[in-house]
């Protein structure tokens, strides 16, 4: 598994291995957000203004409305869709990102609340220090400034740097962001393309010792091999792993006398037959004997 | 998701499982790669789906102020009860400072706070503060009321978030917010005007101080969280704590907002002291009852009409 799977046990105590959003999709995912809520607040402050104008409320008023709109716009937004639409939001869903509970827990609403509060000192103090720093502490020494400022960029930068990728908000509310998986069911490579299948079977055959020498986790490296040749052919790599394996595994004929897909198919077929007998009697292989 | 009828939905959960079984058993005995990475996708989409968040902003409302917010305020009452304390404390201490020493008036409050007011006002003009609103005009009161909520809001919202900093930031800003207070009373009372201070002071004051007190009790009960964990590691303690004080803060912000819709409205428009002290004393007895255990009984209740009505 990769570094960035992060692997949780669910109520019925089965791990899953979720993959964790990577911080760059994460901050375009933010940014669609912040697109969305600038637009709609944008829109709704003219359409007041219009409005207001056209009733001939004052400006007060209307100043009033504005800034009732924007906090609850900045403030409730996410809030609200990752209640409403299971721990996404339209900038979420767009780049498959999924807010879950990362103890493999249900995500209660109480997280969701706790990881959007802390929105106000991730983000916008530190935009406030970086626009405006007399705002916020005024007339305080430099080292304060300092300070403030290397505090602000640390919280800031967590998701970059920190474990799980998690914002200050993820640390306190308990809650991951994970990629929402997409792979699909495809055919099982010791089956595909041949359609010959006996003849097959006597044109490439292996010893049990010629079986045993390979593991678990070099058999699905040749499966990834394999797939990717389906999609995207490349026959030089497959030629280069014929070679080797013929080499290791001491087979009767040369390597360039076969054709290199079918040999590795069927070797592949072979071994994982081999390797699941094994692992039905309770014994499983990882690695290759070297 | 929502494109499933009910009858697709009630067997959702059972084919959850079934698949989480299908992925333990294909992981005991199948080398497929491909195999278990799309049992696994397909467990996690309805693992996302079978324990995502099951409640809708609507439906929680009702219950997150009838049960929910009550009983954590409730449960954290000693931290509450420690941060009105401070507050006190520094209220009285600006108090005296200010009543002992008026020049202490002037670093205790800030130029754009005091409005004009200082302890060289004569008594006119600071009942002119007490009893004339700065303007009668409506709109011009909403502007106000909705600055003062925005404003006290995100104080609140600071309280929670400087908490994950260690706690001792809220108790000083509590308690700063105290001695300023503190400081505008003793002006006051010096010129026997303390009666007609608080009257000005209380009415939104009791709301609006209480939901400070919250956001900082909440603080203040992360700050500890961090700093004496226990047995817990400090960040599982900041993860249970979190979203208690999380569901506190967001809890006072219907306070912030009463309370800013008093100051913005009700004591512009209403001048008459005994008034006023019955509108704070009206809310004192309101917050008492809602929050503590009195009004349990009566809140589960009407909860449970909510359930009955939407089923």
């Amino acid at each position: 598994m990769s570094e960035r799977s992060l692997p949780i046990l669910t109520p019925e105590m089965v791990r899953l291995d979720v993959v964790l959003a990577e911080p760059g999709a994460r901050l375009g995912a933010f940014l669609l957000d912040a697109v969305i809520i600038t637009a709609t607040g944008t829109l709704l402050t003219l359409v007041a203004a219009w409005f207001f104008d056209a009733v001939g409320i004052g400006d007060a008023a209307f100043a009033a409305f504005a800034m009732l709109l924007w906090f609850v716009l900045r403030n409730f937004y996410f809030i609200g869709f990752e209640l409403g639409w299971r721990g996404r939001t339209p900038g979420k869903k767009t780049s498959s990102l999924r807010v879950i509970a990362a103890d493999g827990g249900a995500l209660t609403a109480d997280q969701i609340y706790a990881r959007n509060l802390t929105r106000e000192i991730e983000l916008f103090l530190p935009l406030i220090a970086l626009a405006a720093p007399h705002l916020l502490l005024p007339e305080a020494p430099v080292w304060v400034w300092i300070a403030t400022g290397c505090w602000t960029l640390f919280l800031g930068l967590l998701p970059a740097v920190g474990r799980h990728s998690a914002r200050l908000g993820d640390l306190v509310a308990g809650t991951a962001v994970i990629e929402d998986p997409k792979d699909s069911l495809r055919h099982d490579v010791s089956t595909e393309h041949t359609g010959a299948g006996h003849a097959e079977e006597q044109t490439f055959s292996f010893t049990d010792q010629q079986l045993d020498l390979y593991g678990a986790h070099e058999l699905q490296v040749l499966e990834d091999v394999l797939r990717r040749h389906g999609e995207k052919p490349n026959p030089e790599l497959l030629l280069l792993i014929t070679e080797k394996i013929v080499r290791k595994i001491g087979w009767h004929k040369h390597s360039r006398d076969v054709d290199a897909e079918r040999f590795l198919r069927a070797f592949y077929a072979a071994q994982r037959g081999r390797l699941e007998h094994h692992l039905v009697l309770g014994r499983r292989r990882e690695h290759k004997v070297e | 998701m929502d494109s499933l009828d009910s009858d697709q939905l009630s067997r959702l959960p059972v084919l959850y499982r079934a698949a989480l079984s299908s992925l333990s058993v294909a992981r005991a005995i199948s080398l497929d790669k491909n195999v278990v990475s799309y049992l696994t996708g397909l467990a996690t989409r309805a693992y996302t789906f079978v324990y995502g968040t099951r409640h809708s902003l609507r439906s929680s409302i009702g219950g997150f102020f009838l049960e929910r917010f009550p009983t954590l305020v409730w449960s954290m009452r000693l931290w509450v009860v420690a941060a009105m304390i401070t507050m006190g404390l520094g209220i009285a201490g600006g108090f005296a400072l200010t009543e002992r020493n008026p020049d202490t008036f002037y670093s205790l409050v800030s130029e754009e706070m005091a409005g004009g007011r200082s302890p060289l006002s004569t008594d006119e003009e600071l009942l002119d503060v007490l009893k004339s609103p700065e303007s009668q005009k409506l709109d011009s009161l909403g502007a106000f009321t909705s600055f003062l909520f925005t404003h006290n809001a995100r104080i609140g919202f600071s309280c929670f978030t400087i908490g994950i900093a260690g706690g001792i930031p809220v108790v000083a800003l509590v308690f700063a917010n105290g001695l300023t207070l503190g400081a505008f009373a003793a002006i006051h009372a010096t010129r026997d005007l303390g009666l007609e201070f608080w009257a000005w002071v209380l009415p939104h004051g009791v709301t609006e101080l209480l939901a400070v007190c919250l956001c900082a009790a909440a603080g203040m009960q992360l700050g500890a969280a961090l700093l004496f964990p226990g047995r817990r590691r400090r960040l599982d303690a900041l993860v249970l704590q979190g979203r208690r004080a999380a569901n506190v803060v967001l809890g006072a912000i219907p306070l912030f907002m009463f309370a800013a819709l008093i100051e913005g409205f009700f004591r512009q428009l209403m001048l008459d002291d005994s008034v006023r002290y019955l509108v704070a004393g009206a809310t004192a007895v309101f917050w008492l009852v809602y929050l503590t255990p009195i009004s349990r009984g009566w809140r589960v209740s009407c909860l449970r009409d909510e359930w009955t009505d939407r089923s």
